[in-house]
């Protein structure tokens, strides 16, 4: 038996010890021997060593199975691959809660907002001024009864021009309570626990005290123009009171035009629940040969109800759909190495922690388990609040999450990072 | 509850496929996902990287699954999978020619600086063209398909002995080809 024979018996495992022997003694004397033993084994490993050399095209692999009239699924059942229900009406769904939110706020919680909502008007009148007639109100059911108290055509000027600028529909006057025409009464809001008001020139005027502003109406009483709640949305938006400039300060001294304002304010539910719906979308940029069609770019929604045990932290559920890039990589009888990579569809749910870290600022955290297979997850939030005019508040941050789960006896763990944002009920 | 067919045996799959659509789909899909590799290195191998190759390979795998509901006898899969394969490959070889002299080789290793830019396996793909088909496809089946002798000799229609011979010729002759261009390769620790 020549080297090279030996070689190969030796390569292949087939040598006997008489063969082994022989060729170790060649081996060892011979360096043209090793050379070539080298070689071959050189050779015949680049096989071993590039494992995607001879993988089939994903073309060519779903031409077969479209052949066929199949559809190929790859690592996962096919189960765990479709498109859920859940994910396919995603962003409708989405869009139908904000819009029943919205709805749901504009008929129900505006109309019964009470102690809790915080109003920040000056409403002031013209002509003579007792300070014993200056009201002071805090309260939606205080700025009534100032309302109330108002003469006839005052209490039409305040209602027409407060209750829509704060989008409250039902406030009834009370014909009672209707008085002559005095014009005596005057009504004042307090702007965050500021005393304000607008001098002859538009001019927004802050005073620290009650006593203050009496004593500045007092002075300039007859240069004083009425403004509304719609000026001080519109101061609220701009931040800075200098900015505002004032339209008219004629009799109907409407003082800003109102198609330029947008309303905002501050609003504190009576529940302590919230509910938030959310949307993370996940955009992959990579190829995956495994199964295309079945990769969705846009399709993490998730729901959060929120039990607030104080102002700062609350405790809830989440449950969400979403989807986490999976690799998986294992060895065939070659030793050759072959990796899966698929974005199957997962359904979340576990408890929810919340809590405010600053004004706007919250964190979320989640951990549960995963309803498709054996495995855990957890998630860290941190967003912004943007408030709106409604109860609605809408959130926008970033996310990291992670998952593992056991699947076909194996271990999986992924992780992913990206952008989320929703609304708050 | 989830099957997980990748853990069935080949025999398990087979008769699987006998069954109905969804079971027969997933059971093919097992076995596809198995063999896909080594059917596609032996046609890539004995047809090369052609549009005709990529055909092959799909009409082994259709012909087998038709073959199977039609209550095909199959003792071994793999190289069952090779047969229909092969036999494709040698249809369609039929009236080609390997025009590849070894010259012509070494020009285009030497020109294309081959050993310099390119994987090893890119050379052997090279150096197996130059090759008898007989060794050519002994070799693959064996080295790249990683076959029992027996299989090699099954699919091959040789004994045991012929086919371990005609294998290990191959090995040598493909070596022979090569052993310019791999005579500085280090060998890896």
């Amino acid at each position: 038996m020549n080297i090279n024979e030996l070689i190969l018996e030796f390569i292949d495992g087939t040598s006997t010890p008489e063969m082994d022997k022989s060729l170790f003694e060649q081996l060892a004397n011979n360096e043209t021997a090793q050379q070539k033993m080298k070689k071959i084994i050189e050779v015949e490993n680049s096989f071993a060593s590039n494992s995607s050399y001879f993988q089939p095209s994903a073309e060519s692999v779903n031409q077969v199975f479209s052949k066929l009239g199949m559809k190929k699924t790859g690592l996962f059942d096919s189960f765990s691959l479709m498109q859920s229900n859940f994910m396919r009406f995603a962003i409708p769904s989405a869009l139908v809660t904000l819009s029943l939110v919205f709805l749901y706020n504009y008929f129900f919680i505006a109309n019964s907002i009470e102690a809790n909502l915080e109003y920040e008007v000056v409403s002031l009148k013209l002509n003579d001024i007792p300070e014993e007639n200056i009201v002071i109100s805090n309260t939606r059911n205080d700025m009534i009864d100032a309302s109330n108290s108002l003469q006839a055509n005052n209490q039409a000027n305040f209602k027409s021009n407060n209750l829509k600028s704060i989008g409250l529909k039902n406030i009834d006057l009370k014909s009672e309570n209707i008085q002559n025409n005095s014009q005596n009464n005057i009504v004042k809001y307090i702007y965050k626990d500021k005393f304000v008001t607008l001098d002859e020139e538009g001019n927004l005027l802050n005073f620290e005290t009650k006593e203050d502003l009496i004593s500045y109406l007092s002075k300039n009483k007859n240069n004083l123009i009425e403004i509304t709640k719609s000026d001080f949305n519109e101061i609220d938006l701009v931040k800075n009171f200098n900015q505002i400039t004032p339209k008219n300060l004629g009799e109907n001294n409407s003082a800003i035009d109102e198609k330029k304002l947008k309303i905002g304010r501050d609003y504190k539910s009576k529940s302590n629940f919230e509910f938030t719906i959310l949307l993370s979308p996940t955009f992959d940029f990579k190829n995956n040969p495994i199964q295309p069609d079945q990769i969705s770019k846009f399709n993490n929604l998730s729901a959060n109800l929120i039990y607030r045990l104080n102002s700062k932290l609350g405790l809830g559920a989440e449950i969400q759909q979403e989807t986490f890039l999976q690799s998986f990589t294992e060895s065939d009888n070659f030793d050759r190495t072959i990796i899966y990579t698929q974005r199957p569809n997962f359904t979340n749910v576990g408890i929810a922690v919340n809590y405010s870290l600053l004004d706007k600022i919250q964190l979320y955290g989640a951990i549960g388990t995963n309803t498709n297979f054996s495995g855990f997850y957890n998630r860290f939030r941190i967003g912004r609040e943007i408030n709106s005019v409604f109860p609605t508040d809408f959130i926008i941050g970033l996310e990291y999450s992670t998952l593992h789960f056991m699947f076909n006896e194996n271990y999986f763990n992924s992780n992913k990072f990206g952008l989320f944002f929703g609304a708050k009920l | 509850m989830l099957k997980n067919y990748k853990t069935y045996s080949d025999f398990e799959l087979v008769e699987l496929i006998r069954g109905k659509k969804r079971v027969s789909s997933k059971a093919f899909e097992a076995i596809f996902d198995r063999y896909s590799y080594n059917v596609n290195a032996y046609v890539r191998t004995v047809i090369g990287f052609t549009y005709d190759a990529e055909d092959i390979f799909q009409e082994t795998f259709i012909r087998f699954y038709n073959n199977v509901k039609n209550g095909a006898e199959i003792t071994n899969l793999q190289s069952y999978l090779i047969k229909i394969a092969r036999n494709l490959c040698l249809n369609y070889r039929r009236d080609k020619k390997n025009n590849v002299e070894v010259e012509e080789f070494h020009r285009i290793v030497n020109e294309e600086n081959f050993y310099a830019n390119q994987e090893l396996l890119d050379i052997v793909m090279r150096a197996l063209d130059l090759m008898d088909e007989k060794y050519k496809e002994a070799f693959v089946l064996k080295k790249i398909d990683g076959l029992k002798f027996e299989e090699v000799a099954q699919v091959l229609d040789l004994t045991l002995e012929g086919a371990k011979t005609r294998v290990n010729r191959a090995r040598i002759k493909l070596l022979e080809i090569l052993e310019p261009y791999i005579k500085d390769l280090e060998f890896k620790e």
